[in-house]
């Protein structure tokens, strides 16, 4: 039998090694801990601002996408806002970023479109505003080139034939329809006591409006334009003479088709009717009191040119059938303030027009039996006592001359709903 | 068969000698020393590194906000044009408020500007005793110049110049700015380019100092 001997150590030799590895590790481990957590956080943050960015720039090419659809005519916003790509339950997907964008039409051809985009915790909503660049001629209520007057209690603002007749858009609260009445001029613009206009007034570059009483109403900026606005002269159709012809209590027809009369003189009980679609020269118009002027625009728009005298005097009637101011248009290439000779231009009848009148070298004076729904432009312009214009917006645009052009409104980011 | 007998050892090998508890303490000293020094220099290089990263994170965050505040902006609304070689330490700029009667249509005016940090004067020298000179503040003015008006300051630790800046009357970085704050806006074509240069003591006294700059073309 042989014996070994085991060595046990004593506890004074065990190594404290172990414990001061142990605190080092553990030091370690907590600045690591704490180093992680830092970088984690920042991680976390940039993660954050990664998906915040990609979730703008998503609603951004929904919004393009939008744009693209409008101009080009597959997007038809309706007056409620609406989905017009993807929606809410069913939205689109681009790079794991879900989006729509909801349209909405407010007026004017003004459209918003909204587009929201979500990714995990980010998610961004903006709204792009944009609005039909107006291309048609007549984009003021009233324009006088040389100036514009308006008599106490004179009357501006705007309704849009396309949506129905002004009445209906004619708000009894506000006393007015909507306020797109722009006046505009190349000289100044005079505004006397109550004047109201619903709408912008702006004169000509360097000049300005004059308040010459109280109480009068611009509902939008009274800046001066920044270039000019120039009025090109008419061409007169050139059409054979019928000679002349009085017209005393009976009617005469007109059109369709092309007409020029060198004189018509109508005087108490006759009757002017023209049937469009017609061009009708009058070289020389005499309305006399209690005559009509009749222009029937179902079958067609009708143009008046005036090249010489153009009176409608007073108690005589201007009587058109249409909503629409397209279909009826007075274009007068008389000089009534330093032609040789002068020519008399007046508009003193009893009407509710319904039309466009221009006269880019005649001063008109509209007066408060002649209320004129459309637009009116001249060399002057003079608004009488309680007289009205209420513009047709609809003519800011020239819908048969090329597809639309749009502008940017706005551009902002709205709260997700 | 071998038997192990547990024997108790106590004879001339028990005990520590003179140079053996010496060793050990030499050696225990080294190892608690480095151990000293690598907790030290990482609890140092972790403030450092937190310094850096909580200057890069305000960075970031008030560069963003004033990005996200001029985005709905306009140029047209903005002032002063911001255009080299001054640019500007304030701006004050208007957001859209979206469309009224088929125009934009603008919110009240508000301004971000650099300004001095409490208690610090524009004499050279640290007026409050923060370690830092000069330095300043960018303050957010909302309904600025309005009865309404109340500011925000969205950073501290602004330097008074761009770090690559020195008060020479000189573009010493060649940006096409002279002498420009640490808080400087630059209106470059239809862009604003933004730059905001951020300072801090960290534990160790060390300065540190952080910069970022961004671009921003208005939307409106």
């Amino acid at each position: 039998m042989q014996f070994t001997r085991t060595k046990n150590r004593d506890r004074s030799e065990r190594g404290s090694a172990i414990v001061t590895v142990t605190i080092a590790l553990a030091v370690l481990l907590l600045l690591l801990a704490a180093f992680l957590r830092l970088v984690g956080a920042a991680h976390s943050e940039q993660d954050q601002e990664r998906d915040d960015l990609q979730v703008l720039y998503v609603a951004e090419a929904g919004l393009g996408e939008a744009y693209l659809d409008l101009e080009e005519g597959r997007l038809v916003p309706e007056e409620e806002q609406a989905p017009v790509l993807g929606s809410a339950e069913q939205p689109l997907e681009l790079g794991n970023v879900r989006y729509w964008v909801d349209g909405q039409d407010l007026g004017t051809r003004t459209y918003a479109l909204r587009a929201s985009a979500l990714e995990r915790q980010a998610r961004e909503r903006i709204e792009l505003v944009v609005r039909e660049i107006p291309d048609g001629f007549f984009r003021y209520a009233v324009f006088g080139e040389e100036g514009v007057t308006f008599d106490t209690s004179s009357f501006v603002d705007s309704y849009d034939s396309s949506l129905g007749v002004y009445d209906e858009q004619f708000d009894k609260a506000t006393g007015h329809a909507t306020a797109f009445g722009n006046v505009g001029s190349n000289a100044d613009i005079l505004l006397q006591t109550n004047t109201q206009i619903w709408g912008s007034a702006n004169p000509g570059p360097e000049h300005q409006v004059t308040y010459s009483g109280p109480n009068a109403t611009v509902s939008g900026s009274t800046d001066p334009a920044l270039e000019n606005v120039v009025l090109p002269p008419i061409v007169v159709p050139t059409i054979k003479s019928s000679g002349t012809a009085i017209v005393k209590k009976k009617t005469l027809y007109l059109g369709p088709g092309d007409v020029h009369y060198s004189s018509v003189q109508v005087s108490s009980g006759g009757t002017v009717e023209i049937r469009g679609p017609a061009r009708v020269v009058f070289d020389d118009l005499l309305l006399a009191a209690n005559t009509t002027l009749k222009m029937v625009t179902t079958g067609g728009p009708i143009q008046i040119y005036g090249t010489g005298n153009f009176r409608m005097q007073a108690n005589s009637h201007l009587v058109t059938n249409t909503i629409r101011p397209h279909d009826a248009a007075i274009y007068l290439s008389s000089n009534n303030v330093d032609g040789t000779p002068k020519a008399t231009v007046e508009f003193n009848a009893n009407a509710e027009y319904t039309g466009l009148i221009y006269a880019p070298r005649s001063s008109i004076a509209i007066h408060a039996m002649f209320e004129i729904y459309g637009s009116v432009m001249a060399r002057r312009v003079a608004l009488g006592s309680n007289s009205a214009i209420h513009y047709d917006t609809s003519l800011l645009f020239d819908d048969d001359n090329g597809p639309p052009v749009l502008e940017q409104v706005s551009w902002r980011p709205i709260g997700m709903e | 068969m071998t038997i192990p007998i547990a024997t108790p050892i106590r004879s001339r090998e028990s005990g520590y000698s003179l140079l053996e508890l010496a060793m050990a303490a030499v050696i225990l000293t080294i190892m608690l020393g480095s151990l000293a020094l690598l907790g030290g220099s990482s609890a140092g290089a972790l403030s450092a590194g937190t310094s850096q990263a909580e200057l890069d994170a305000q960075l970031r965050r008030t560069i963003a906000r004033i990005g996200d505040e001029l985005l709905p902006s306009g140029l047209s609304a903005i002032t002063p044009a911001a255009l080299a070689p001054e640019g500007a330490a304030e701006l004050s700029y208007r957001k859209s408020g979206g469309p009224v009667g088929g125009q934009n249509s603008w919110v009240d005016p508000r301004r971000f500007a650099f300004g001095y940090e409490t208690g610090e004067l524009d004499d050279g020298l640290d007026n409050n005793g923060n370690g830092l000179v000069d330095e300043g503040v960018v303050t957010w003015t909302i309904d600025a110049g309005l009865a309404s008006e109340h500011a925000v300051v969205l950073c501290h630790g602004v330097r008074e110049l761009d770090w690559r800046e020195e008060d020479n009357d000189l573009d010493d970085d060649g940006d096409g700015l002279v002498d420009e704050r640490g808080f400087a806006v630059q209106r470059v074509g239809n862009v604003l380019r933004l730059g905001l240069t951020l300072e801090r003591r960290d534990a160790q006294g060390y300065s540190i100092v952080r910069s970022l700059e961004t671009t921003v073309q208005p939307r409106n």
